[in-house]
C-alpha cells in the first residue's frame, strides 16, 4: 500500500513541484541579498541628486544620513554651516499613462517653491513627457505657494501662482500641479503641529 | 550542431519569422540601448531556463510540467530583474515593468517546451543563444531605426543634423508598429528571394 503511494503520479508531481519550489526560494533569497544593498543604495542617491538640484548648497552628508529609509517624511535641508535652506519632500500621483513621482522643494517659510524634479513617470514622449524639461520644470523655482498652485492654458501665466500647462499634455500638466497642492497642504499642516 | 545555434539568429527568428514576443519588442524599443538590455536581460533569461530544464527533464512529471518551468523562468528574471534595479539603475526604471514581464514572454516557454525539455543540455545551450541573440538583434535593428528617426540620436548620441525635426510618432506605439510591420516585411521579401534562387 505505502510503497503504491511513492510509486504513485501524484507523488511524483508533488515531490518535483517541491523540489522546484525550494530551488526557487533559495535561489530567490541568495539573489536578493545580494542586491538589496545596492538597490536601496541607488534609490537614495536618485533622491540626494534630486534634491541636490533643488538646493545646490545643501549638506550632501546630512542628506545622504536623511533619504536612508525613503523619501516618505518631509526632509528638512540644510546648508554646510547648518542653516535651514527649506524643505524637500516626494510627492505621487497619477498621470496620463501611469504614475508620475515628482521630487519637491520648498523655502524655509513655505512660502515658495525651490522648484521640482521629475523622478518617475511614464507619460508620451514629446508631450506629457515634457513635464522633466527644463521649460516646465523652471516655472515651480520660485513659485507662490501661499495659495493653491494653478495652471493655465497656452497663456502665459500673470499670477504668482500659477503655472502654464503643456500644450497637448493638460492630464500630465495637471496630474503635478495637484499632486504638489495635496502634498504641500499635507506639509504645511504638518510642520505646523510641531510647532 | 552549429545548426542549433544558427537558426535562431535568421531562418527561425523569435520576432521577424516566429513573430514571438512582441510585446517587450514593441514597448521598450524607443531607444536602441532599451533594444540592446532588454535582449541581453531576456537572453540571460532564456539561457539560464533553457540549461535547468534540459538537465532535469528526465524527472519532469507530464502533468506539470508547464508549472515547473514557469517556477524556473520567474527565478532567473527576478534574479535579471534585481541584478538591472542594483548595478544598472536607470535602464531598469526606463525598462519599467517589461523586465519582470520577461516571465510571459513566449520565447522563453516556447524553447523549454518546444526544444530543451526534450534535448540534451549543450544543444538546448546552442539553441537557447541563437534565440537570445537573435531577439536581441531584432530589438536592437528596431531600436535603432526608431531612436535615429524619433530622437535624431543612435545610443544617445545625436547623429542628425540640427535642421533634423524629430519624428515623435516613431517613439510612440505607433511608430513601433510602423517600423515592427515593414521589418517583417522586408525579411519576407529576403527570405523569398533567397528561396527562389535556390
Amino acid at each position: 500500500m505505502i510503497k503504491n503511494i511513492f510509486k504513485s503520479d501524484f507523488f511524483k508531481m508533488m515531490t518535483a513541484l517541491s523540489a522546484v519550489a525550494v530551488f526557487s526560494g533559495v535561489s530567490l533569497v541568495l539573489i536578493y541579498q545580494m542586491t538589496a544593498a545596492g538597490i536601496v543604495a541607488n534609490r537614495n542617491k536618485e533622491s540626494v541628486q534630486a534634491v541636490l538640484k533643488l538646493f545646490p548648497d545643501a549638506d550632501v552628508d546630512r542628506l545622504m544620513e536623511q533619504v536612508k529609509h525613503g523619501m516618505g517624511a518631509i526632509v528638512p535641508v540644510a546648508g554646510k554651516d547648518g542653516k535651514a535652506l527649506g524643505y524637500a519632500f516626494k510627492a505621487s500621483g497619477n498621470g496620463y499613462q501611469g504614475p508620475i513621482e515628482v521630487i519637491g522643494g520648498l523655502n524655509a517659510d513655505l512660502t515658495q517653491m525651490q522648484g521640482i524634479e521629475i523622478v518617475d513617470s511614464q507619460e508620451t514622449p514629446g508631450l506629457g513627457a515634457e513635464i522633466a524639461g527644463e521649460k516646465f520644470k523652471k516655472q515651480f523655482l520660485g513659485l507662490a505657494v501661499t495659495q493653491p498652485i494653478e495652471y493655465v492654458k497656452g497663456e502665459s501665466p500673470d499670477e504668482p501662482h500659477e503655472v502654464e500647462s503643456i500644450t497637448g499634455a493638460t492630464i500630465s500638466s495637471r496630474a503635478v500641479v495637484s499632486m504638489l497642492n495635496e502634498r504641500i497642504e499635507e506639509i504645511r499642516n504638518e510642520i505646523k503641529e510641531k510647532k | 550542431m552549429i545548426k542549433d545555434f544558427a537558426k535562431g539568429l535568421w531562418r527561425e527568428n523569435p520576432i521577424f519569422v516566429q513573430v514571438l514576443g512582441t510585446c517587450p519588442t514593441l514597448a521598450v524599443t524607443t531607444k536602441a540601448l532599451f533594444g540592446l538590455s532588454m535582449g541581453l536581460a531576456t537572453t540571460f533569461v532564456v539561457i539560464s531556463s533553457s540549461v535547468v530544464i534540459s538537465m532535469i527533464r528526465r524527472f519532469v512529471p507530464e502533468q506539470v510540467r508547464i508549472a515547473m518551468f514557469t517556477v524556473i523562468i520567474a527565478t532567473f528574471v527576478t534574479a535579471a530583474d534585481y541584478f538591472l534595479k542594483a548595478n544598472f539603475y536607470t535602464i531598469s526604471k526606463a525598462l519599467g515593468p517589461y523586465v519582470p514581464l520577461i516571465v510571459v514572454n513566449c520565447i522563453i516557454l516556447g524553447r523549454a517546451e518546444a526544444f530543451a525539455s526534450k534535448r540534451p543540455v549543450f544543444r538546448s545551450f546552442l539553441d537557447a543563444l541563437g534565440m537570445g541573440l537573435g531577439f536581441t538583434c531584432a530589438l536592437i535593428v528596431l531600436g535603432s531605426i526608431r531612436e535615429i528617426l524619433g530622437s535624431g540620436s543612435l545610443f544617445g548620441v545625436r547623429i542628425m543634423g540640427k535642421g533634423f525635426t524629430d519624428w515623435i510618432v516613431m517613439v510612440l506605439p505607433a511608430g513601433a508598429f510602423i517600423t515592427f510591420g515593414l521589418l517583417v516585411g522586408l525579411f519576407n521579401v529576403i527570405n523569398n528571394k533567397v528561396k527562389k534562387k535556390i
